[in-house]
């Protein structure tokens, strides 16, 4: 393990989402250091609304795009609200995301999509980007890069996209939402693989799935498993427990 | 609420709205000057805003300003011919045309053709979820996609106003020659010369730039206020459309009474 830094810490967090009162949650207290991984099992976490899709905020209450009404949030040891503006757009650059819905920006090609953040804090060169991320996409069994609109994209190349966009800038935190989702058969194990090598190379992962079978590959290698019962985050044991 | 409560209520929204578009470009220009702004993405979107608003606006710029060059030179010849000095002509197109009418024109093809498109690419990304997106990736929406909008915009109009005034001004001497007030196009220019005023050195400008920030500013502020609902889309064009008129026939007003009175 490179090292052992606190990654992502949640300090007495109510997370309120005014959509769902119900489904609040209270006082979550948990820590991610470098290398770990934590599974969170939302109870309904995914509501039919307006015609879309929404998800409870939980992933950005992460990324501090979401007001906590009460406690902290701190990636990589400080507060969102003690970052300056930009070094908090820099710092979401270092989180690997999975979207549970909407990933896109539908006006840029999907090879746009995927350099944009990089190019954009100039973490690298555009070529350089695109190299690594056609690398990426064959790493998960897709032959490139697509050059179009993701509109012209099938949902399952999409979802391996966004995969490779999380991979692409090295990222301190994975925050996987829903990963499998639209994923065809026998591509999450290639995710996985290349979560437990992210992980070794010093990544904290969060995971926010309710996949039995990616509970289970997430579990096996190390994750903490927590769920959301009666408006607080509570660890679940192996035995279901 | 009594009546006084709402005039009172109306005002006071009115000033906040001119205060937050004024913050709006004032951070744009401050973004603006940082280097670190300018990385790749950010200068293709002012590339590609300045195509958009300026080089693809300019066949319908030239026509207009064509036809209104030629309108005031007969204009003019009239008020020429019933004061018995052709040295009007000058005054007339300076003034008229110049200070007045190339800003007013081109800020409203502006407004028509781009502070709605804007507005409505930034309503649609807000509905869409785009710019969350953005967010969640550590893209700062102030530097993608207001700054580069907003300035694209301000040296667009300016652009398509020196154009206008250019082409104008050519139109306007072919046929002042054609109606015989002017012989040749020294004459024609020292006419123009003798009607120009220190102030429209700093006019042009202002009555160009800031007009074109603010339709960019206001475009983006309509358009990413849309929260949720494809209706309000359109709601959110027609709103930019109204409040960057009126902005921009405010402001003229404000910079004639400033430059000239």
């Amino acid at each position: 393990m490179p090292d052992s830094e606190c990654i992502l810490e949640f300090e007495a967090v109510d997370l309120v989402d005014p959509l769902y009162p119900a489904e609040s949650l209270r006082a979550m207290s948990f820590s991610l250091r470098a290398g770990e991984s934590l599974l969170i099992r939302p109870r309904l976490a995914i509501h039919e609304e307006k015609g879309g899709l929404e998800s409870f905020p939980l992933a950005d209450c992460v990324e501090g795009l979401w007001p906590c009404s009460r406690g902290m949030v701190r990636f990589q040891g400080r507060a969102w609200s003690d970052y300056s503006t930009r070094e908090q757009w820099k710092a979401r650059a270092q989180i690997g995301r999975v979207f549970a819905f909407h990933a896109w920006v539908n006006n840029l090609t999907v090879l746009e999509n995927l350099t944009l953040a990089g190019c954009f804090h100039q973490l690298a060169t555009a070529s350089e980007l695109e190299r690594r991320a056609v690398e990426w996409a064959r790493r998960f069994g897709l032959d490139g890069v697509p050059g179009v609109r993701p509109g012209f994209v099938g949902k399952t190349e999409l979802r391996r996209l966004e995969w490779v966009r999380a991979f692409l800038l090295v990222p301190r935190l994975l925050l996987l939402e829903f990963p499998e989702m639209d994923a065809p058969w026998g591509v999450l194990p290639l995710l996985v693989q290349a979560v437990v090598e992210a992980m070794s190379r010093g990544a904290a992962v969060l995971w926010i799935t309710d996949d039995p079978a990616l509970m289970a590959e997430a579990r096996a290698h190390g994750a903490v498993v927590m769920e959301a019962v009666g408006g607080q985050l509570k660890r679940v044991e192996e035995n279901g427990k | 609420m009594s009546w006084l409560g709402g005039v009172g209520e109306g005002v006071w929204n009115g000033f906040r709205s001119v205060a937050y578009v004024a913050a709006v470009i004032a951070a744009t220009l401050r973004l603006g000057v940082c280097r670190s702004t300018w990385s790749a993405p950010v200068r293709r979107v002012l590339v590609l805003q300045v195509y958009f608003t300026a080089v693809q606006a300019i066949p319908f710029v030239l026509l207009l300003s064509f036809l209104m060059g030629g309108t005031i030179v007969v204009q003019g010849y009239l008020l020429a011919r019933l004061t018995g000095d052709s040295r009007l002509i000058g005054g007339v197109l300076v003034v008229l045309l110049m200070r007045e009418l190339a800003p007013l024109v081109v800020n409203f093809v502006v407004i028509g053709r781009s502070g709605s498109a804007i507005a409505a690419e930034m309503a649609a990304g807000a509905v869409g979820g785009d710019w969350k997106t953005l967010e969640a990736q550590g893209v700062d929406p102030m530097v993608y996609l207001v700054t580069p909008r907003v300035l694209g915009a301000g040296v667009s109009v300016f652009c398509l106003t020196v154009l206008f005034v250019t082409l104008a001004f050519i139109s306007g001497y072919f046929l002042s020659a054609l109606l015989g007030l002017t012989t040749t196009p020294r004459h024609f220019v020292s006419l123009l010369f003798a009607a120009v005023s220190p102030a429209d050195g700093w006019a042009l400008p202002a009555r160009t730039i800031l007009p074109g920030f603010m339709t960019g500013a206001i475009a983006c502020v309509e358009g990413l206020r849309v929260r949720g609902q494809l209706t309000e889309i359109p709601q959110a064009t027609t709103r930019a459309v109204v409040r960057a008129t009126t902005a921009l026939v405010v402001v003229l007003a404000l910079l004639t009474v400033i430059l000239y009175a």
